[in-house]
């Protein structure tokens, strides 16, 4: 509803903080248009929720982030219909100089030692990578689980689902712990299994368990708090997502504490 | 609040960018990747789908940077405001259906390398904005703080939070407009005390 026939004060506030419905933004957008008055009033609400970003707790950045991201952009852009010309061009006037005859011959040879070539490092490249993959994954779940302070510990079915077991590991130096599950069944419609963290009655959301359809799934928690200040892990069954507390059906705990 | 007194200005680093340098996105990733990262994990509360948030965010700032204008506000209001998008898309997109969107390799996560790059890169001026902010909802009583929350974080409408906190619909929308008047007049203070 608007304040009134000519501005809308009411609903600058909720509109930058994105809590309009839709046809209430709809509304504010069309008055914004003509109304320089209530536009002033916008900008100035919105320097505001412009700093709400930063109440977050700073977060360090996984180094993998800046790598995908910069992989999107440093494979080689795709030739386009100018570029083909352009280069179509050059080689057609460089085939006239040398004569074509010799030209073609050396292509066709080089071609054939390029690939021969390329085709016998492609297997051994293949090999060596496929072997790096494997030892670098062996050391990096050796790391994580033998870190000086990291733990695994299982999950305890509460007898609800029969089959489900877990278990999660934890790694107080990185702050992180990963939640592996199996045996679960798919949540029904509408229902999602949440991770808390536990620390006496407090319990903190720590994310949502996403189950296949195998009954598995795997969390990676990262608490904005000290890992070492929860003393449980628990996975509740919950109608919403945004729940801030756990009022469904109890899956698995685990005892995380010192 | 201005955030282009570096050198390279960010200004100057988003026109590099609409004109293709790749090496002005990476500056600029590394001066605001964790606050980024920090609001995505704080609204959608898991790392993973965050890092995802991120990347796609970057990755608009590119695509989009021929259209940014310096005048309407900074580069880091505008890259918050699509990273803000972003996971609140997220967040009602798990509300209906909550599984994650892609699948990641759980060796790499494990290994929890850390950008010290993107680290090292945020600069003082972060955590004086960070103190700015925080010191000025410390002052609103928790019930505004709450509606502030619920709205900005939660991407809650004033009739859904009225139903999450079972409270008329009225005192929400009070509630609300009293806490941005207040944020305002404590930053506008601020502000003018800084200068």
């Amino acid at each position: 509803m608007l304040e009134d026939d000519t501005h809308i004060g009411e609903l600058v506030a909720p509109y930058v903080l994105g809590a309009l419905e839709p046809d209430e933004v709809e509304r504010v957008e069309i008055h914004l248009i003509d109304c320089a008055e209530c536009q002033a009033m916008v900008e100035a609400e919105r320097r505001v929720a412009d700093l709400l970003p930063y109440l977050a707790d700073p977060i360090p950045v996984p180094a993998r982030a800046r790598r995908n991201l910069m992989n999107r952009f440093r494979t080689p852009a795709p030739q386009t219909l100018a570029d083909a010309i352009d280069t179509r061009s050059r080689v057609v006037t460089l085939v006239t100089r040398l004569g074509w005859v010799a030209a073609m011959t050396a292509a066709v040879f080089a071609l054939f030692l390029g690939w021969n070539s390329t085709r016998m490092q492609d297997q051994v490249s293949k090999k060596n990578s496929e072997i790096n993959v494997l030892t670098q994954n062996q050391q990096t779940i050796a790391q994580f689980v033998s870190s000086p302070n990291g733990f695994v510990t299982s999950l305890e079915n509460t007898g609800v689902a029969s089959g489900a077991q877990g278990g999660v590991i934890l790694n107080p130096t990185r702050n992180a712990a990963l939640l592996v599950v199996e045996g679960l069944p798919k949540p029904p419609t509408g229902h999602s299994y949440v991770v808390w963290m536990v620390r006496g009655n407090e319990h903190v959301n720590a994310g949502i368990l996403p189950v296949d359809s195998q009954g598995r799934g795997t969390l990676y928690i990262t608490p904005r708090e000290a890992l070492a200040s929860f003393d449980g892990i628990l996975v509740t069954e919950e109608t919403g997502t945004q729940v801030s507390n756990p009022s469904g059906t109890r899956m698995l705990a685990a005892h995380v504490g010192n | 609040m201005d955030a282009d007194r570096r050198d390279p200005p960010d200004g100057e680093l988003v026109r590099r960018m609409s004109e293709g340098d790749v090496s002005a996105l990476e500056e600029l990733y590394s001066r605001y990747a964790r606050a980024v990262y920090s609001f995505a994990v704080r609204i959608v509360g898991d790392g993973l789908v965050a890092e995802e948030i991120l990347q796609e965010a970057f990755t608009r700032a590119w695509q989009q940077s021929g259209r940014f204008e310096l005048a309407r506000g900074s580069f880091a209001s505008w890259l918050l405001s699509i990273t803000h998008n972003l996971a609140i898309d997220e967040l009602r997109r798990r509300q209906r259906r909550p599984q994650r969107a892609s699948t990641v390799d759980i060796t790499d996560v494990l290994r929890g390398e850390v950008d010290v790059s993107a680290d090292v890169e945020e600069a003082a001026e972060m955590s004086e904005l960070r103190a700015l902010i925080r010191a000025a909802m410390d002052q609103l009583p928790a019930p505004q703080q709450r509606v502030i929350e619920l709205a900005y974080f939660e991407g809650l409408t004033q009739r859904e939070i009225s139903a999450t906190l079972n409270e008329p619909l009225g005192t929400v929308k009070t509630r609300m407009r009293l806490a941005m008047q207040k944020l305002k007049d404590f930053l506008g203070t601020e502000e003018g005390a800084r200068h």
